[in-house]
């Protein structure tokens, strides 16, 4: 898979690991804005902007990376509702077909395993 | 507000961003023109703030996706559906209600517990029914 490929599809991973590039550059340097700043008036600022803007971007890149795996299974979980409401109608259509063969409750059900 | 398809709470999990990157460039910007420290701590305050409201926001967002997830989940976890199937009956007159656009087999559980009139095939349709897609009479 091509990186362009990659960013279109995974939008989320891909933002979210620049978020977390871009929120370890900001730390980077606003440890060396502070490294270099005499006074503690002059590193506030920077503690400010760098440090919590950085520790920001980390959060939200790391929450989209998360969330991108919540929604990889959330796909999952629509396949398998797919292929199952397929399979229940398969099933229906062979039991009505099959006619009148049922004699007591317990054959006047379909069983269909929705496992694995 | 209605989650995405996918589950994720967009806007829940956006206005928190949006509030704590202000809170924080509010911060900033106050803290900035001040030269003495004592001054700039309130700011630093307020930046902290913004730095919780952002990541409680992550923290919910991320919970409220979970949890979506794991009600799907649920109700796919039944290892065995029960699927009601009557056998067919040939000579089961057809059933419907009044109001009712599709005609049922009598023991369809769409008619359950409904008030129902009993008229063959050919009078369902004329009266502009259709079989019932699923007892399919």
């Amino acid at each position: 898979m091509g990186f362009l490929r990659f960013v279109r599809v995974q939008w989320d991973r891909a933002t979210g690991a620049a978020c977390v590039l871009a929120g370890a550059a900001t730390l980077v340097a606003g440890w060396a804005q502070v490294s270099r700043s005499v006074y503690a008036s002059q590193q506030v600022p920077y503690l400010l902007s760098c440090g919590l803007g950085g520790l920001f971007l980390l959060g939200v890149g790391a929450t989209l990376w998360l969330s991108a795996d919540l929604r990889d299974e959330w796909r999952h979980l629509d396949g398998l509702e797919t292929r199952l409401a397929a399979r229940v109608d398969e099933l229906v259509r062979e039991q009505l077909a099959v006619g009148p063969a049922a004699t007591n409750e317990s054959d006047r059900h379909l069983r269909v395993r929705s496992g694995p | 507000m209605a989650p995405k398809p996918s589950g994720f709470p967009a806007a829940a999990f956006a206005l928190p961003q949006a509030v704590g990157l202000a809170l924080i460039i509010a911060a900033w910007l106050a803290a900035r023109d001040d030269v003495r420290v004592a001054e700039q701590l309130p700011s630093v305050v307020l930046g902290v703030v913004g730095l919780t409201v952002a990541a409680a926001g992550n923290a919910a967002g991320l919970v409220a996706q979970r949890r979506r997830l794991q009600e799907r989940r649920r109700r796919l976890e039944p290892s065995e559906i029960r699927i009601p199937v009557s056998p067919r009956d040939p000579a089961a007159v057809p059933v419907a209600g009044a109001t009712m656009t599709r005609y049922h087999r009598p023991d369809c559980p769409f008619v359950a517990g409904k008030a129902v009139q009993a008229s063959d095939t050919s009078a369902q349709r004329q009266a502009g029914r259709r079989p019932c897609a699923v007892c399919n009479p």
